[in-house]
């Protein structure tokens, strides 16, 4: 039933509406252009900036091979960690997809559960099992594989390992959504045809799942390019991403300029890898 | 509450249909617009006191867009709405006074039925143990004295239909609106909910106001339909009205089975009329409006029932061609087609007579109270 | 075309035959495809389960005979004045967010779902605007904005955890409203109830249970974020995930298994009222 209920519907979506508009206005929207324009402007270490427009920052972070190697290594992890996640993360949501609905509450709220402890709680996780004293050292060394313990920590590896293990679940959900919105007819008329069930697999199901791994992957692409906690903790001096590249250049150099063009940088890069992943997945349609 | 107008309203009454005695409500060339398209009107139509007044056509035809704007929840575009004279466009559903009974119910699923039938009354400020009374007598009216305490979810749908009927008619509203109220039951509980609530109208006396797009419901409990097609009213009258004189094609194909053929009027006394439907064949007619003089283009209305099919030697119009026989048990359906190419349909009891016709056969048909309607009304 | 004429337009040999194979592959492969499910399974739960395992060390090792368990590092938590008041203090943040992010919420979705008709997915999705932004983006902006403007840097924190809250509060409470007729609305109207008296009595009440899953759900998000309070918290303020963080990065110790113990529980506990109000899948939904 559509209508409009109240004789005079236009102000009162307007004042109902004002709130999240100003909200985002004032505090999201504008900062977030402001901080992008200091990226234009010129570094000063007495101020936060001088008011001089400069394409300098942009310049030394292409050309420095410091700074290309994080902007490379940033995207190749990330790349690495949404592969992974995506064909686990299918997994788990074609099982669960295909699960009687009695026990798929409880599975899915184990899913759901470790996403809600946050970031620092799924990191430190990974730091006590693989440290020196951790339970796979101690497999390791009790099964005779090792005499003494490895350093798993510390390196890109185990960074990957953990981004994986941390971004699970934002590929699970809209795959299974994507997944239970099927037509359940689809398979049994596929397989009345001839279809044998990987084939039908290949032919149906997974082309109908197309939106659920495009925004799956776009979140956890976005994410993962952003992470500071993860890199930092376990991956020490031996990884460096874009994320704690702006961390230090604000917080410990106040690089204010520097730290906003690596922002723009990931940004810029984010929507691109983005937009070209929409783009090619709705070309295969 | 606003059921008393204020001196204010008052004083801007419009005397516009208060003249008219019997019109309780009137809508004066009401018309809504979205953006630049029409979705209804110019309409207007008059309900008389304590008659069931049905607005019937298909899904899209404007029938639910007036009945929310009679009950407010919609604004018209233009046009004026008229309770007991006084002016009520621009005032909001609360303030009313109209008992509006939902296609799905709309019940208040976490409220018993008890609290859910005392909403309005709560509303409208009535004291705790009037409430409580009123409640329970309307229950009995409706037939459903033992479910008060009871949540609409554990009842069957024509319970709740029910209820909700008890809900919109415990106000004692000056209009009862009706928005398809029986389309979500089964076809047995519909028939039985149709005699059910127009014996419950009836007995209250209520002004009613029913939409539907079903006829048999239509002609089943109304005092007066309204046919409606496309944002406009066809056709107003009484359910015979409606089947025996329909003004336009829509209303002759809406309303039971008829065949349309088109002829040119040929000779005029009176109503009757004399068409000739092409090859010289001519069939009598009556013209359901004036201006229906010799040369004018003419739509002959008949239905099944009353074409008489008739076999050489017998009285009728010869030259038609059996197009398709269907064999219906007690009745035989006849397709026939003129020499010209028009097709009409011809029931006939199921007699040995007819048994042996067969697609093919040339046969003759007598055409009884075939209606005339002018082309231009089509 | 008659089914007849359609036979003879192929003749038989025209299709291939279907063979059954010879063994059946798909049970083989069912049994693969459990065992990875168990597999994955294993994989997100071991770093959470590990946790709570070493919380309960009897010293500094990570790894103990379950025998010698102890609560000392419980203990130890309590004990620690800047852990306690960091606790208190994320509690408190994520209260006054996630109200917040409800009220605001609420207001939203109720415009959203009621009153923008046809532009209903535009709204939504503009609803969604800051989680399609990286957080880090959000805090340094809101770190910019405080060295311009005489903002309290408490009032930033509280307004960075708002907006990364309210995407999944609008979208909730906009599920939940969805899922109010609103026919009934329009019943209540016409029954004489006033706009207030509707929404006070129809659908609050109805939509109660999404509303506080949303509350709950926001709380959750804010009490976990770190990239916000990466960059907004500062003395005095410091949030329990930032602690942990400048904690951990120089040494590791059961005490944060502890804690970290203490927040899974409550965020387990809080998930299953969660699920049992609305179900987490539709306070899930993105």
């Amino acid at each position: 039933m559509t209508q409009e209920k109240g004789h005079r519907s236009a102000p009162f979506a307007a004042a109902l509406l004002a709130p999240v508009s100003i909200l985002y206005l004032v505090f999201l929207i504008v900062p977030i252009g402001y901080f992008l324009a200091v990226s234009f402007l010129k570094y000063s270490p007495e101020r936060l900036y001088l008011p001089e427009l400069t394409t300098d920052n942009y310049r030394r972070l292409l050309s420095d091979g410091y700074y290309r190697q994080i902007i490379y290594d940033t995207f190749r992890i990330s790349a690495i960690v949404t592969l992974f996640s995506l064909i686990f993360g299918y997994t788990l949501a074609y099982f669960l997809s295909r699960m009687k609905s009695a026990w798929r509450g409880i599975l899915m709220f184990l899913i759901i559960a470790p996403l809600m402890t946050g970031v620092i709680v799924r990191t430190y996780g990974w730091i006590v099992l693989l440290g020196s004293d951790g339970l796979v050292n101690r497999l390791l060394i009790g099964l005779g594989l090792v005499s003494s313990p490895i350093g798993l920590l510390n390196t890109e590896p185990t960074v990957i390992v953990a981004l994986v293990h941390i971004m699970l679940p934002y590929m699970v959900f809209p795959i299974f959504s994507s997944l239970v919105s099927q037509d359940p007819h689809l398979v049994p008329a596929a397989s009345t045809l001839g279809a044998r069930p990987l084939r039908t697999f290949f032919e149906v199901t997974l082309p109908l799942s197309r939106s659920g791994i495009v925004m799956g992957s776009a979140l956890v692409f976005t994410l993962t390019a952003g992470s500071i906690v993860t890199p930092e903790l376990l991956g020490g001096r031996n990884v460096t991403m874009l994320g704690q590249t702006i961390y230090q250049l604000i917080l410990s150099t106040f690089n204010w300029p520097l730290g906003a063009a690596v922002a723009a940088i990931l940004v810029v890069c984010q929507f691109s890898v983005i937009s070209l992943y929409f783009r090619k997945m709705r070309r295969a349609y | 509450m606003l059921l008393s107008a204020p001196v204010l309203r008052r004083s801007l009454v419009r005397l516009k249909g208060f003249n008219d005695v019997q019109s309780v409500l009137t809508l004066d060339k009401i018309v809504k617009r979205y953006g630049t398209t029409t979705a209804l009107g110019p309409v207007d139509i008059q309900v008389k006191k304590g008659e069931l007044l049905t607005l019937l056509g298909p899904s899209g035809c404007g029938k639910t867009t007036t009945l929310h704007i009679i009950a407010g929840l919609t604004r018209p575009t233009e046009g004026q709405l008229l309770l007991s004279g006084r002016d009520i466009t621009s005032l909001a559903p609360p303030y009313r006074d109209m008992g509006l009974v939902f296609q799905n119910y709309a019940l208040f699923p976490h409220r018993t039925i008890g609290q859910n039938i005392a909403f309005g009354l709560r509303m409208r400020k009535v004291p705790k143990d009037e409430i409580t009374t009123r409640v329970r007598r309307m229950l009995e009216i409706v037939g459903l004295p033992n479910v008060a305490d009871r949540f609409p979810h554990q009842l069957s749908g024509g319970q709740r239909q029910r209820v909700a009927l008890a809900r919109a008619l415990v106000i004692e509203p000056s209009i009862l609106l009706l928005d398809e109220p029986l389309s979500n039951l089964d076809a047995l509980l519909r028939k039985k909910m149709r005699l059910e609530l127009r014996e419950i109208q009836q007995r209250l006396g209520i002004t009613t106001i029913f939409v539907t797009h079903d006829q048999d419901e239509a002609f089943e409990m109304s005092d007066r339909v309204i046919l409606m097609n496309s944002g406009n009213i066809e056709q107003v009258g009484s359910p015979e009205d409606l089947y025996d004189r329909p003004q336009t094609r829509f209303a002759a194909q809406f309303i039971g089975e008829a065949s349309l053929i088109e002829g040119d009027v040929v000779e005029r006394e009176g109503e009757d009329l004399v068409v000739d439907i092409g090859h010289g064949l001519l069939v009598p007619a009556r013209a359901v409006t004036a201006g229906m003089g010799r040369g004018t283009r003419a739509i002959l209305m008949t239905r099944p029932e009353r074409v008489e099919l008739t076999i050489a030697g017998e009285d009728g119009i010869a030259g038609m061609r059996i197009a398709k026989r269907v064999f219906q048990g007690e009745r035989i359906l006849f397709d026939l087609e003129t020499p010209g190419g028009q097709n009409f349909q011809c029931s006939v009891p199921s007699i040995e007579k007819y048994r042996d016709l067969k697609p093919g056969q040339q046969v003759g048909a007598r055409f009884q109270e075939c209606r005339a309607i002018p082309v231009s009304r089509s | 075309m008659p089914i007849d004429q359609l036979a003879s337009a192929n003749p038989p040999h025209a299709n291939r035959a279907i063979v059954e194979p010879a063994i059946d592959l798909s049970r083989v492969g069912r049994l693969l495809f459990t065992v990875a499910v168990a597999a994955l399974y294993v994989f997100l739960l071991a770093p959470l389960l590990i946790v709570i395992y070493a919380s309960f060390s009897p010293d500094q090792a990570n790894t103990y005979d379950i025998s010698r368990a102890s609560l000392r590092w419980y203990r130890a938590f309590l004990d620690s004045d800047s852990f306690v008041s960091a606790f208190k203090f994320s509690v408190m943040l994520a209260l006054i967010a996630s109200v917040l992010a409800t009220v605001i919420g609420f207001v939203t979705a109720y415009g959203i779902v009621r009153f923008l008709g046809k532009k209903r997915e535009i709204g939504r999705s503009l609803a969604m605007l800051p989680m399609m932004v990286p957080h880090i983006l959000i805090s340094l902006s809101l770190l910019l904005l405080l060295t311009q403007l005489p903002i309290p840097e408490m009032a930033a924190l509280v307004i960075g955890h708002v907006l990364i809250c309210l995407p999944f509060t609008i979208a909730g409470i906009t599920a939940s409203l969805e899922g109010v007729d609103a026919d009934v609305e329009a019943a209540a109207y016409t029954l004489g109830a006033s706009r207030w008296v509707v929404l006070r009595e129809v659908t609050l009440p109805l939509v109660a249970p999404g509303v506080l899953s949303a509350l709950i759900f926001a709380f959750i998000i804010s009490f976990g974020d770190v990239y916000i309070a990466l960059f907004l918290s500062g003395p005095g303020m410091t949030t329990l995930p930032i602690e942990i963080f400048s904690y951990i990065q120089w040494e590791s110790s059961p005490v944060i298994a502890a804690i970290t113990t203490v927040q899974i529980v409550m965020i387990v506990l809080f998930g299953l009222l969660i699920e049992r109000l609305v179900g987490l899948r539709t306070a899930m939904r993105l």
